[in-house]
């Protein structure tokens, strides 16, 4: 008994700094050991006591030295206007109006919750608002849990948590569209009814906001390393109001004017296409600023193939040219996500020395 | 290795967690659970230290020079090797006891206003 919660106990640890449980986790664990074995001669209740109050103590002074250990960067005004810019091109490139809030809410919460450096704290707050009794919001709730717990396993370095929450959230993305639809034609239709799979519309629309979230990988990386996590926020908090469907240009613009809000549409996809690479370049990041912009060009090329045929809704039909078209396109959305992640993390791997380094000297 | 703080008074008032190590230090080097049972037995039971607010204290205290690491390690018969053992330096002393002087300070100030039992 005295073993596993010695266990437990260990792996709670994680929770702290990496730098901070390799010098004192060991050190930790001992205490700990020894504190169980004496409250366990006393009794039963003496034992739960002080594992209560082990883990208040453990949970307070890792988020302290979390927050310690990684005190919010400096945004600036610099940071700011940029991230307000990221925010913008989203914004305009929002194509999804008929979506559900509070899908997308939550898809935003969660690379926020990580942003903030307090993953467990913020999911947990997060999964309890969303616990609420209703089928969906349960759904919704144990989505949170399980990608969560993925996050929490995935973030090991909390200055890569916005970079790398936004993969646990891309995979969430499709949870929650698989669910939404889903649940309006009853629990598990998604799945078990296979007229959705032979809907293009649901394959279409969960690869669109797939790709949102990898567009949010793309430019929240950057912004999140040399601006700042808080300046990362803005074009989070920007998605969550246009996939409100209470800001969006193209939409508005095409209720007036079908062929303008078209028009707007395809020069939307620039700016999120050219702003990431733009952001790499005053950090002496061509490379990988050329490397960035070949990926999304190529996005483009292929997204814009069959605009038309994506947008009208009496198109849709499993033909050999959609067929082949939504799967070039489902190919390079998901090869040049991939790719530009893993370039990122290059990056970001690469630029940890000099970030040490500043901050010894600091 | 330690980095001796400026000025003593800079740092005061001390954390409670961290005059209370610092004190269960005076007598000499304590590994981690140690200084959690001499925190708990000269404050009869008042005061608990878990490990994590015991070993971020013993982090700071490190960084400000007012403790360091013993390099002496225990008898493997008698004690756990892997334990680490910190003790007083002499700036830490210091701190201690500009510490103490500021609580009698104002220990004297509540007495003048008749607050404290038995006056």
């Amino acid at each position: 008994m005295r073993d596993f919660s010695t266990r437990v106990y260990r792996l709670l640890l994680r929770l702290y700094p990496v730098e901070f449980r390799r010098e004192y986790g060991d050190q930790m664990v001992l205490a700990f050991r020894d504190r169980l074995r004496d409250s366990g001669r006393r009794s039963l209740l003496a034992t739960f006591a002080f594992w209560a109050s082990a883990l208040v103590d453990l949970l307070s002074s890792a988020w302290a030295e979390q927050r310690e250990a990684n005190p919010a960067q400096q945004t600036g005004v610099f940071g700011v206007a940029l991230s307000t810019l990221a925010g913008l091109t989203l914004l305009i490139d929002s194509r999804t109006s008929d979506v559900d809030y509070l899908a997308y809410l939550l898809l935003v919460s969660l690379p926020m919750a990580a942003s903030l450096r307090f993953p467990a704290w913020s999911l947990a707050i997060v999964s309890i608002f969303l616990a609420l009794p209703l089928a969906i919001f349960a759904y919704f709730a144990g989505s949170v849990v399980i990608l969560g717990g993925v996050l929490l396993v995935l973030v090991r370095n909390p200055r890569f948590m916005v970079f790398r929450a936004t993969l646990p959230s891309s995979m969430q993305h499709i949870i929650i569209s698989m669910g939404v639809i889903g649940l309006t034609g009853g629990v598990g239709a998604a799945l078990l009814d296979t007229e959705f799979w032979r809907l293009p519309e649901h394959w279409w629309r969960m690869m669109q906001w797939s790709g949102m979230a990898l567009l949010l990988v793309i430019v929240c990386a950057p912004l999140a390393r040399y601006y700042g996590t808080r300046a990362a926020l803005v074009p989070l908090l920007m998605m969550s109001v246009f996939y409100s469907g209470i800001a969006d240009p193209a939409y508005f613009l095409g209720v007036i004017n079908p062929a303008a809000g078209e028009a707007v549409w395809i020069v939307s996809m620039l700016p999120p296409i050219v702003f990431p690479p733009l952001l790499l370049l005053p950090h002496g990041k061509v490379r990988g600023a050329i490397g960035v912009l070949i990926l999304w060009s190529l996005m483009l090329i292929f997204c814009t193939m069959t605009p038309t045929l994506v947008r009208a809704d009496t198109a849709w039909a499993w033909d050999a040219p959609f067929v082949v078209v939504r799967a070039v396109e489902a190919g390079h959305l998901l090869l040049s996500g991939a790719l530009a992640l893993i370039w990122y993390d290059h990056l970001e791997s690469k630029s940890v020395t000099g970030w040490h380094k500043s901050k010894t000297i600091a | 290795m330690s980095n001796l703080h400026p000025n003593t008074n800079d740092m005061l008032p001390l954390k409670p967690a961290v005059f209370h190590i610092l004190l269960a230090l005076t007598d000499g080097e304590q590994h981690g659970y140690a200084i959690m049972l001499e925190i708990e037995r000269f404050t009869h039971g008042q005061m608990k230290i878990g490990p994590g607010t015991l070993y971020r204290s013993i982090k700071q205290m490190l960084e400000t020079g007012l403790i360091e690491e013993s390099d002496e390690r225990p008898d493997p018969q008698l004690d756990d090797e892997r334990r680490r053992y910190y003790r007083l330096t002499d700036s830490g002393r210091r701190v201690t006891q500009a510490e103490v002087n500021r609580l009698q300070a104002l220990l004297q100030v509540a007495q003048g206003r008749g607050l404290v039992e038995g006056n």
